[in-house]
């Protein structure tokens, strides 16, 4: 296996994951905590609303605007 | 016996929002990156979601659910191994053979229809968080 291939797994893997742990807890709600559940506890507390703000105009930026130059 | 509840109708306030909402991603997507049109169109949802921000702040809270924190810890494990493992791509060379996120992101933006996706679904996950 080539290195990008192995790199471009782990993404996969990761992904996958994400996905099916997703899935899962929308299925197995209340019991577990749902992705959007946690960012509706992170949206009530004052601090980090701004950093959940901060991070998806980070994420845009970044994207859109700057491409991956922004790091260079 | 009648029935006592309707499927759920779609308003035309949504669909207006949403063909407006995928029409500029378009047009915004159109626009080339490290230009000041572009810098607008991005800038634009983001001030928008600032102040619905600022505003979320005064509102008076609502007596919220209580959430399950179980299995919390395997969100955060799963944000743990992507952020880890987009480190050590970037800290690693050639790109080609360690790509990040973002030159994963640039090869699925290299096409109009690839970067209006992503566009879209940046805006849908910014409508889903700030909407509140």
């Amino acid at each position: 296996m080539s290195t990008s291939t192995f790199s471009y797994a782990i993404y996969a893997v990761i992904a996958a994951s994400w996905v099916a742990w997703g899935a899962f807890t929308r299925i197995a709600r209340p019991r577990y905590a749902t992705l959007g559940g946690i960012v509706r506890r992170m949206m009530r507390n004052p601090v980090m609303r701004w950093a959940v703000w901060a991070s998806w105009a980070f994420v845009g930026w970044h994207l859109f605007v700057r491409g991956r130059g922004a790091f260079k | 016996m009648e029935a006592t509840h309707r499927a759920p109708r779609v308003s035309w306030r949504v669909v207006a929002v949403v063909a407006g909402a995928l029409a500029y991603s378009w047009i915004a997507s159109g626009l080339r990156p490290f230009t000041h049109p572009e810098a607008v169109a991005v800038g634009i949802p983001i001030i928008v979601a600032g102040i619905a921000t600022l505003r979320s702040a005064f509102r008076p809270r609502d007596a919220a659910v209580p959430e399950s924190r179980r299995g919390i810890w395997v969100w955060r494990g799963l944000l743990g191994a992507f952020l880890v493992w987009e480190l050590i791509s970037y800290r690693s060379s050639p790109r080609v053979d360690y790509p990040t996120f973002s030159s994963i992101t640039d090869t699925i933006m290299s096409t109009h229809p690839g970067r209006f996706a992503m566009f879209a679904v940046w805006l849908a996950i910014g409508y889903g968080i700030f909407r509140r």
